[in-house]
């Protein structure tokens, strides 16, 4: 349940953070999962990969379900054949990479600090 | 012990990928910022328009305005502009435009201008290269000076201008043009100098092509007697813009000889320049009233230019105190260049006349600073051009010589002698006149009758176009309507002598000289890019002009009677020709059955039974433009392959069609590779049977037709296929009225009849919106590609309802 919350909590701040800060701000929200969220290694590269993932899916899927796929299929040709449809995992999978490695930071300076 | 080494190498790492994927182009690789491009808030997300949401009404706070300014978008996102003043309404123009066509107004003009690696590296810094040695920037300044010199233009250009700066200014990276994303860079702001890049890029796609060095190629190869035989300036079976009843009521300058036409007859190994592909394929006409069955004049056009998404033209109503007017603009310019208001209506074809001619200069030093001129030493300015390349820190530096023909564009090692230096008129400093060309238009969108169509065009000089118009009171009129020089018999077909002055262009036709008709006696007016005039105006002019299309034209016209809005759409896209018309039936004759197999006999039979309409689902038309091909190919293989790859002219197509059938023992027919003397009949068996043996399969067996070999494309500004429509199955042929081939066809579709109220149609093949992840990137492109129209909605007061779905953006005043 805690880790419920915790990815909840991370998908909306990523999601606030986006409008003002650049796109590896999602590398911070992973950092503060590790730091606050994490109990192992391997909980905190999931949970930060989890975060970011769902964050960037959702608003992808839902953005692109808004637009009727327009731009999707347009830019899966572009990114060398890709399905429309699987643009918002892609995406989902890179921003979650870049959270978990930040999670994962965090994590190792929560083991240092703390 | 806690270490910081773990958490050391991890930040090392994250920061890594981060890196990575912020990196526009990794390790030389095509790879975009892929972190940011897929980011929701960052990235292409952002550009994907909520369908439901496009019709949401919309308000925004800009600088400049006085007033409020109420924009109605209708269903197809035409705006509707209703301004309290025609600056207010050009400021609108320019922000709407921008916001749904900036990308491709800031591409276009950095090709114009050779400003195109800034943006996207070097692989462009060649064209870059090539667009400054031709002086556009020069051309662009000095139309600026013209402008300048008229507070009308100034200020429409300053407003539009800041219209579309106040878009810019709101920006935010994220909010940038899909385009700039992929190629990591950011919008930069308008200035007044890339409108007039925008004018000198038509005037480079429309009148910049020329022959000279071809055709001096051409005749040092054949000799004179054969040059003139093969190359005539004039096709006897020519439908010409005016017709013949215009006498030239009046007296013409007479050119001052030039100093010898035939001085520089030498073969030129000079890579051509890359010039526009002949566009030609642009017709428009008005029928008077007593041809209608409404008994009201309806005026048509359609240009055809390069197919490309985003469209070149975007459709816009402006309304103002002074004027209500309705049709396409081009992003970049201010105002409305081919529409209608409640009173008349215009619209344009372009005019083929040759306007750019190339003097071959003689150099003084080895250094090539001085040339002569009249027997005397001159000295080249030298303009540097600083091209700004994406990915160097310092611009690339090129330094152009002028002469007093214009620059020296062919600058080459190779030719210690001659250099060649290019005289274009649309370099020129215009002569003081009360406007110029902006205001031309927008003199257009205000004209209320002949008088005033007529004055609006006094302000208009290049590129030249045949400007078609109609009016509510019932006259008609076509005017071929530009600049052009008075030249002697012959001048500028060949490189010229650029030592004497004499060669020049001493005087210009003047204006109330051009060929023009109003109200002929025909009852319709017209142009299919074809002669001006019979040979009988009274000023020589030469250029490239289609031979057909004019023909069927003024036939079809000639025979209609009663003629409704849906008639006049058919014939735009009509695609019947005479080339099929008159070549069939010689290629049936020539090439006798007799001696034919199984396979070729099936062929035969098909251009046996054709009907010369050039649709999608025929396959005779492959046939015979193969056969077409082939024969002019191996007729002409002396002129065509040059081992050296030297430039040559070759003959035009109507006077092949003329040897074949006039002069089939014509010395030309002969292959000098063979031992045979081989004849018209001869060449066209050869050819026959050749097209015969690669088509059979394809036509017989694959199933391919005159739709899947001719099929039309449209490709986005950047040639990504991912945003284009490849593969279009339409009808269509270069030398019918409906011209789509290749990535070339009808630009703007319109059909517009003149009563109370104005009934207008339009379509064009794209959309309103730039951005490829809008709904409307190319919303009309099917109907286009169908042959269907919209009804376009002309409203005459503000509160007026719009069928369908609507909205308004409102400007208000900071």
């Amino acid at each position: 349940m805690q880790r419920v919350i915790i990815v909840i909590a991370a998908i909306l701040l990523a999601f606030l953070l986006q409008w003002w800060l650049p796109w590896w701000s999602v590398a911070l929200v992973g950092f503060l999962v590790g730091v606050f969220g994490a109990t192992n290694t391997k909980n905190a590269l999931l949970l930060g990969f989890l975060s970011i993932f769902l964050c960037w899916t959702i608003q992808a899927g839902w953005i692109t379900m808004q637009n009727e796929g327009v731009l999707a299929s347009r830019m899966g040709i572009l990114l060398g054949g890709a399905p429309g449809l699987w643009l918002p995992f892609i995406g989902g999978m890179i921003g979650g990479l870049v959270g978990a490695l930040g999670a994962w930071s965090g994590w190792l300076f929560r083991k240092w600090a703390f | 012990m806690r270490k910081i080494f773990p958490f050391i190498g991890a930040i090392l790492i994250t920061v890594s990928l981060i890196a990575l994927l912020d990196w526009h182009h990794p390790f030389g690789s095509p790879l975009p910022r892929l972190g940011m491009l897929f980011s929701p808030a960052h990235g292409f997300w952002a550009q994907a328009e909520p369908a439901a949401s496009v019709f949401k009404d919309k308000q925004w706070k800009v600088p400049r305005l006085i007033k409020t300014v109420q924009v109605r978008m209708d269903d197809r996102l035409v705006p509707h502009i209703y301004a309290p003043s025609t600056v207010e309404a050009v400021f609108v123009q320019g922000y709407i435009t921008a916001s749904l066509r900036f990308w491709q107004m800031d591409l276009a003009t950095r090709a114009a201008g050779g400003e195109l690696s800034e943006l996207l590296g070097e692989q462009t810094l060649e064209y870059d290269r090539i667009q400054r040695r031709k002086g556009m920037q020069w051309a662009a300044e000095n139309f600026m000076a013209a402008i300048n010199s008229n507070p009308e233009e100034k200020f429409l250009l300053e407003w539009y201008t800041a219209g579309i700066n106040a878009y810019i200014d709101q920006l935010s990276p994220r909010d940038y043009p899909l385009e700039y994303k992929l190629l990591n860079a950011a919008p930069r702001r308008w200035e007044p100098i890339r409108s007039a890049l925008m004018i000198k890029r038509m005037a480079e796609t429309l009148a910049s092509r020329n022959l000279d060095i071809q055709s001096t190629n051409a005749r040092h190869l054949l000799g004179n007697d054969l040059f003139a035989d093969l190359f005539p300036e004039y096709n006897p079976k020519q439908s010409p813009i005016i017709p013949e009843e215009v006498a030239w009521a009046f007296t013409p300058l007479t050119p001052a000889p030039p100093a010898d036409i035939q001085a520089i007859g030498q073969h030129w190994k000079q890579k051509l320049l890359p010039v526009p592909p002949p566009f030609l394929g642009s017709n428009n006409w008005a029928v008077s009233g007593s041809k209608t069955a409404s008994g009201r004049p309806i005026l048509c056009n359609d240009p055809h230019l390069e197919l490309s998404l985003p469209s070149i033209w975007f459709e816009i109503q402006i309304h103002t105190p002074e004027l209500n007017a309705y049709g396409v603009s081009i992003p970049g310019l201010p105002g409305i260049l081919i529409g209608f208001n409640e009173d008349i209506a215009w619209g344009e074809t372009n005019v083929g006349h040759d306007v750019l001619d190339w003097y071959a200069v003689k150099w003084l030093d080895k250094e090539k600073t001085r040339y002569l001129l009249d027997d005397e030493p001159r000295a080249v300015e030298q303009k540097i051009e600083k091209i700004r390349v994406a990915g160097r820190r310092s611009p690339v530096l090129d330094t152009v010589k002028y002469t007093v023909w214009g620059p020296i564009v062919y600058d080459e090692p190779a030719s210690p002698y001659y250099d060649l230096a290019m005289r274009w008129l649309a370099h020129d400093k215009q002569e003081k006149r009360p406007f110029y060309e902006i205001s031309s238009f927008l003199n257009l969108m205000r004209a209320k009758n002949y008088e005033e169509y007529s004055n609006a065009l006094t302000g208009y000089d290049v590129p030249a176009q045949n400007f078609v118009f109609a009016s509510r009171e019932g006259d008609i009129a076509i005017k071929v309507n530009g600049k052009f020089p008075v030249r002697a018999p012959q001048q500028g077909r060949f490189v010229q002598d650029g030592s004497s002055s004499a060669n020049g262009w001493q005087q210009f036709i003047p204006r109330e000289q051009v060929p023009q008709v109003k109200n002929p006696s025909r009852g319709f007016v017209s142009s299919a890019n074809q002669h001006s005039t019979s040979p009988d105006y009274p000023y020589y002019y030469i250029g490239e002009f289609d031979d057909y299309r004019g023909r069927i034209l003024n036939r079809l016209l000639d025979s209609m009677n009663q003629i409704t809005v849906q008639d006049m759409m058919k014939l735009q896209c009509n695609a019947y020709s005479i080339v099929g018309e008159e070549a069939t039936p010689l290629i049936l004759s020539l090439v006798q059955a007799g001696d034919l197999n199984a396979q070729e006999k099936e062929m035969y039979q098909l251009l046996k039974t054709w009907d010369f309409k050039y649709v999608k689902e025929a396959k005779a038309p492959v046939v015979a433009k193969a056969v077409l091909d082939t024969a002019f190919h191996l007729t002409f293989d002396e002129l065509i392959d040059q081992p050296d790859g030297a430039s040559m002219a070759v003959p035009e197509l109507w006077r092949f069609i003329a040897l074949l059938q006039d002069t089939p023992k014509h010395p030309i027919f002969d292959r000098p590779s063979t031992d045979q003397v081989e004849d018209a009949a001869a060449i066209l068996r050869m050819a026959f049977k050749k097209v015969a043996g690669v088509w059979y399969e394809p036509l017989f067996r694959k199933g391919d037709d005159w739709g899947t070999i001719n099929g039309a494309y449209i490709n986005h500004l950047l040639r990504l296929p991912a945003f284009s429509r490849p593969h279009l199955y339409v009808d269509g042929f270069a030398n019918a009225l409906n011209a789509t081939r290749g990535n070339s066809g009808p630009s703007w579709r319109m059909v517009v009849q003149l009563g109370t109220p104005v009934e207008a149609y339009g379509v064009y093949p794209g959309g309103q919106s730039g951005n490829p992840g809008s709904p409307f990137y190319e919303s009309m492109v099917d109907q286009w590609a169908t042959g269907q129209y919209n009804r376009l909605q002309f409203l005459q007061s503000p509160n007026q309802p719009l069928k369908g779905q609507s909205c308004t953006w409102t400007f208000h005043s900071l």
